[in-house]
């Protein structure tokens, strides 16, 4: 994967949205969520939640895709429960915070990456920029590094971009990705109160 | 009780009954590719503790009876993992073995925690349909017989003592050799839940 795919930016803030994270948090409705996980190719779905993907997640509750959807207990359960399913055949997506992207280190790398899985992560980024809570800073800011070392190749999103086409156009990219260099890759989320509107236009 | 003569007790037992086989990391893997190898076993290598999530990750979304095969210090690296491993198994065939010698024994034999842990417990209170602790080798062949026969989530804790294992090279495949093998092993078995779903899927 070529460093140019890695580091592209798409999303859909401008600089006159004054719109809460609420209205833009996500899918709402079971169906759109079920054509968005059959456009994109993923067959499960599991992680552990955060409030950027409170709607997707609530979506996935009330959706008749419960048999393909998981609550982890932790994100390197998570990782593991995808690993497992994608032995069996399926297409797995995986979400978590920016923190939890620590403590599935070990599963990302010792596992994910070297049994060469085909997994997307969809991390909402906290302490992206450095512009969070100390907690999330501290692994926020390097977020983008640290999936650098250990060769997990990312997209960055605007979490108003999450109910529209383009998130659904960027997961499919990720899944190919993940399938052509055969391991890992991500989509990471700004929340909406992190992001200035600039930054993130295509 | 051999940890040998076990670890080939569960694997025969899982074979019978046309079982797709996982083990946590350490001298498990090693012992059972020496042993018998099958393309129907996953071995874990790192990521100590995620041996259960994988195998029910997998349980959950195929037809196949399952085996998870993980030492105690396993067990109690990943048992925050068991609620979740007990739900996305329920339904299935899931039969999770720990052998416990009360050590990490390729780190050089350190102690666990296990003697102060009641695992059955545990796993009974995390969803488990079943549990039983077994102390020889008739113990365990009878509580595997019963696993697969009733069917659902049992835990066996079989508890083998202090007793060194034989030393087994690491085995022979790569991690992601292990992992193409395993998949096109579950497609020629036929154990995905729903395979003309996907196979659409894979078309466009």
């Amino acid at each position: 994967l070529s460093s140019d795919s890695h580091r592209s930016i798409v999303g859909h803030a401008t600089s006159t949205d004054k719109v809460t994270s609420r209205q833009f948090a996500g899918v709402s409705r079971p169906a759109d969520v079920a054509w968005a996980l059959d456009g994109t190719g993923f067959t499960f779905v599991t992680g552990v939640p955060d409030s950027v993907f409170a709607d997707l997640i609530a979506a996935l509750e009330a959706s008749d895709l419960d048999a393909r959807y998981l609550l982890a207990t932790r994100e390197d359960n998570a990782i593991a429960l995808a690993v497992g399913a994608y032995l069996a055949g399926e297409q797995p997506l995986v979400f978590m915070e920016s923190a939890g992207v620590g403590t599935a280190l070990d599963a990302l790398t010792s596992l994910a990456v070297a049994y060469g899985i085909p997994l997307v992560l969809l991390i909402a980024w906290a302490g992206y920029k450095g512009r969070d809570v100390v907690h999330h800073n501290a692994i926020g800011e390097g977020l983008d590094q640290l999936l650098d070392v250990i060769g997990v190749p990312f997209w960055t999103c605007a979490q108003s971009s999450l109910a529209g086409a383009s998130f659904r156009d960027l997961l499919d990219k990720a899944r190919r990705a993940a399938v052509d260099h055969r391991g890992p890759t991500a989509v990471l989320v700004v929340p909406t109160e992190l992001a200035r509107a600039k930054e993130l236009r295509t | 009780v051999k940890p040998d003569d076990l670890v080939l007790a569960v694997a025969e037992a899982a074979l019978e009954n046309g079982a797709a086989v996982f083990t946590g990391n350490g001298n498990l893997p090693r012992a059972l590719s020496t042993l018998l190898d099958r393309r129907t076993f996953f071995y874990m290598t790192g990521s100590m503790g995620l041996c259960a999530s994988i195998a029910a990750g997998f349980a959950n979304r195929s037809r196949a009876s399952v085996v998870a095969l993980e030492g105690d210090g396993n067990l109690l690296m990943g048992s925050s993992a068991l609620p979740a491993v007990a739900k996305a198994a329920e339904g299935r065939t899931f039969v999770h073995v720990v052998v416990d010698n009360a050590q990490c024994e390729t780190t050089g034999g350190q102690k666990t925690l296990s003697p102060e842990v009641d695992m059955c417990g545990v796993a009974a209170a995390d969803g488990y349909d079943s549990t039983r602790s077994v102390r020889d080798l008739d113990e365990l062949a009878a509580a595997l017989s019963a696993a697969f026969e009733r069917g659902g989530r049992t835990f066996i804790h079989a508890v083998v003592g202090l007793r060194a294992s034989p030393k087994h090279p690491r085995p022979r495949l790569e991690p992601s050799e292990i992992a193409e093998r395993f998949v096109s092993e579950a497609r020629e078995q036929g154990w995905s839940v729903d395979s003309g779903e996907r196979q659409k899927v894979e078309r466009a």
